[in-house]
């Protein structure tokens, strides 16, 4: 069932009114998890079982870290391990089972059941809920943060923790949540109190990204394709290069704000996950706007524990370096992916440095601003190129095929689309330089010309349907 | 009411839909009082493409006597411009195999005196999709597009604009048959192409060429039973891939399930003046000549006049 697609609005309509029937208050959290396994049933009946041992795992160990405080530490350990291991063996599967081979440990039946595993809807963003889970419990257990994780008797701490791991809306491609944000939430909803508005501006908004600008520009980034590219122009492969960056943006952010209106819906926040990723002037305001649920997980629960910024230039680079591998090899077992991890761990690290060395002597004027938006957003749309191309050789070609196929005649007729559907996004975000100028406040009444515009081309100017990028990982 | 207005703020949500009434009753109004000549070839992208050639074909074309079904090859014959005779519509989709359009054509009800069905390389290109031909056949989507054209994928408003752009800003011309001169292909784009069906022979794809032959062969006897008369053609194309292994399973099954005693067959003709961009799409100057000797060859087998 795929997250807009017709069943999927039909499921919702469904739960969102079974979940608000007044009699059935009481069971508001049975009735969501019953729906989010239903939710993950549907997508693969095996996937479900995956989802309820990572349940199980984290909800056992999390019990066992709060009941014995000796050995906290032991306990969130092993369940770390157990989540990295449990999604290493479906993410890096391939590289498991040719390793396997080699050491021929295993029988060979063993090892290409293992080659064959289907990588489990939202595993990725499940286990690293399960993983906060973990170390919140332990913070708390230990007296580092306040209690927000209330465990009463292991069976309450289990249903809340089922619906914690697999609540629907966020399950596919997150935002991903964290133990100590979501568990306070777990109390009575009520249909009075649901915040229509902000529901509406969210479901729309993102909906007019993900249908009227990532599937109308997936049609022509579709030519980013090895060899096809390298017999296009310079200039129709840096605009192929921008148009993905633009698609890659409303795919994502077009779920995400889905996912948080829907889980408005059903009185749940789900954090924020974009801010105007485009007008980032160094890689570290970047990964401040982009994916923040992720970027703020991995700077809670790894970067910050890693030491952070506090062991000195070196150690602080060595940490970002490692962060954004691991976050790169989050995405998936690929060399292109660990390529792009270095590539922004790079970044990150030479921002930090240069800022050392010019930070303070540089003013920020708006010419400056706008030269650092310009190279960031090249530095990131380069980086894109290792998710759209499945090799790093490609990679290679395209950017060496930039530099060679200046002779070649662009083709407007791939551009000028292109221009049109993108030009949307840099409006995005030129909003955000002029949003909260007094002179334009009362333009916010009118908010409801902007939103039946957007519902207008949602209707018109509908792509062809199209499965969300960030689905794969 | 509490029920559904509880924290609205000034009922924004119902503000706007109201919007959307608005905006589409005037567009809506705007494309039926101008009709506005959005031409097919300046489609932003060939999914766009298929999807207006399809809507086109529903709409506007259903009455017309022969009927192309091919894929990209045969879309090279472009519609209203190299296709400059009433007679034809070609119904070839890029990226499908000529099986999307003998389903559209069957599921449209219409009823064509000829259809011309392309064999080749299409037939082993990627998974047809059936279901955005049912959606663009169902009776009452038709009905709702005929009544309010602003439907139509042609009228999309980033088309609309796609269209002014060009013809209006950059001032494109649609291509003149008459003007149309043969080119030499960009070396560098050919060898890609090559390349890619040569690798593709080699791949041995004979489950993909049975299945598709298959799924057309049903399609073709259902269709024969509206008193359809079908004929079948090959495009020219790099001598090398005509001598491919994948070629010649192709042709031979296709004789199997289509044999030469009973149903025309259009071979390419023997002459080979003819030039592709990448061993098989031919330019459009070649395209003009091919499409010239179909349509005799075509009124040859068929003796019916069309």
């Amino acid at each position: 069932m795929l997250i807009l697609s017709t069943a999927f609005v039909l499921f919702t309509v469904i739960v969102f009114g079974i979940y608000y029937i007044p009699q059935l208050r009481n069971y508001q959290v049975y009735i969501l998890i019953i729906a989010s396994l239903f939710f993950y049933y549907y997508n693969n009946p095996l996937d479900v079982i995956i989802l309820l041992i990572s349940i199980a795992v984290n909800t056992i160990i999390s019990y066992e870290i709060h009941m014995h405080k000796r050995h906290a530490l032991l306990f969130a350990v092993l369940g770390i391990v157990a989540n990295v291991l449990i999604l290493s063996l479906f993410k890096y599967n391939s590289i498991i089972s040719h390793a396997l081979s080699l050491g021929q440990i295993f029988s060979n039946k063993a090892v290409k059941h293992i080659a064959v595993l289907s990588l489990p809807l939202g595993i990725s963003y499940f286990t690293f809920q399960g993983i906060s889970l973990l170390v919140d419990s332990y913070r708390q257990t230990m007296g580092v943060t306040d209690e927000t994780i209330r465990i009463r008797t292991f069976s309450s701490h289990f249903i809340n923790s089922a619906l914690f791991l697999s609540f629907f809306p966020k399950q596919s491609s997150g935002p991903i949540i964290t133990a100590h944000k979501f568990f306070p939430q777990l109390e009575f909803k009520f249909f009075q109190t649901i915040d229509w508005q902000t529901t509406f501006k969210y479901i729309i908004g993102g909906l007019f990204l993900k249908f009227v600008i990532a599937d109308n520009l997936k049609d022509y980034t579709f030519w980013m394709r090895y060899p096809e590219f390298t017999v296009l122009s310079s200039i129709d492969l840096i605009m192929l290069m921008y148009g993905y960056a633009f698609q890659f943006f409303a795919d994502f952010a077009g779920y995400s704000l889905v996912a948080i209106g829907i889980g408005y819906l059903f009185g749940y926040t789900l954090p924020i996950n974009f801010n105007y990723p485009y007008i980032a002037t160094s890689c570290s305001d970047f990964w401040s706007r982009w994916h923040m649920s992720l970027s703020s997980w991995l700077r809670d629960y790894l970067y910050i524990p890693l030491g952070g910024n506090r062991k000195g230039t070196i150690r602080t680079s060595i940490n970002l370096l490692l962060v954004m591998l691991i976050a790169g090899a989050w995405h998936g077992g690929t060399l292109n992916f660990l390529l792009w991890g270095i590539w922004h761990g790079i970044g990150l690290a030479a921002g930090r440095i240069l800022k050392r060395l010019f930070g303070f002597r540089s003013r920020n004027s708006p010419l400056l601003t706008l030269i650092k938006i310009i190279i960031i957003f090249h530095f990131v749309s380069i980086g894109w190129l290792f998710f759209k191309l499945p090799e790093a050789a490609h990679v290679y070609a395209y950017i060496a095929s930039i530099s060679k196929n200046i002779h070649i005649r662009s083709n407007m007729k791939l551009i000028i689309p292109m221009v049109l559907y993108s030009s949307l996004i840099v409006i995005y975000h030129a909003h955000y330089f002029v949003k909260n100028s007094p002179k334009l406040t009362f333009l916010h009444r009118f908010d409801f010309v902007l939103y039946g515009l957007l519902l207008f081309l949602i209707l018109l100017n509908k792509g062809d349907e199209n499965a969300f990028i960030y689905f794969q990982f | 009411m509490l029920l559904f207005i509880s924290n609205f703020k000034k009922n924004s949500i119902v503000m706007s839909f109201l919007v959307v009434v608005f905006l589409f009753s005037v567009y809506n109004a705007i494309i039926i009082i101008t009709s506005p000549p959005i031409d097919i070839t300046s489609a932003p992208n060939p999914n766009l493409e298929n999807f207006i050639i399809a809507e086109e074909y529903i709409f506007e074309k259903k009455d017309t006597p022969v009927v192309i079904a091919g894929s990209s090859i045969s879309k090279t014959m472009v519609n209203e411009i190299i296709i400059d005779d009433n007679n034809f519509w070609n119904l070839s989709f890029s990226g499908s195999t000529p099986q999307q359009s003998l389903y559209l054509i069957s599921k449209s009800g219409t009823r064509p005196k000829i259809i011309l069905i392309e064999i080749g390389w299409s037939v082993l290109n990627g998974a047809d999709n059936k279901k955005d031909i049912d959606a663009m056949t169902d009776p009452r989507l038709c009905a709702l597009k005929r009544l309010l054209p602003a439907f139509r994928r042609k009228y999309q408003p980033a088309a609309v604009i796609n269209d002014f752009v060009n013809k209006h800003i950059f001032k494109f011309r649609k291509i003149d048959k008459n003007e149309i001169q043969e080119i030499i292909p960009e070396p560098s784009a050919y060898k890609v192409g090559m390349n890619n069906y040569m690798k593709l022979s080699e791949s041995r794809p004979y489950g993909k060429i049975d299945s598709t032959l298959r799924g057309m062969s049903h399609l073709v006897h259902e269709l024969e039973k509206r008193k359809i008369k079908i004929l079948f053609f090959e495009t020219p194309m790099d001598k090398k891939l005509a001598e491919t292994d994948a070629i010649n399973r192709i042709k031979q099954n296709a004789l199997m399930y289509f044999p030469a005693d009973l149903y025309a067959w259009i071979s390419p003709p023997s002459d080979h003046g003819f030039v592709t961009t990448d061993g098989v799409h031919l330019t459009h100057a070649s395209a003009c000549k091919f499409f010239d000797y179909l349509k005799k060859e075509t009124e040859l087998r068929t003796r019916c006049g069309i």
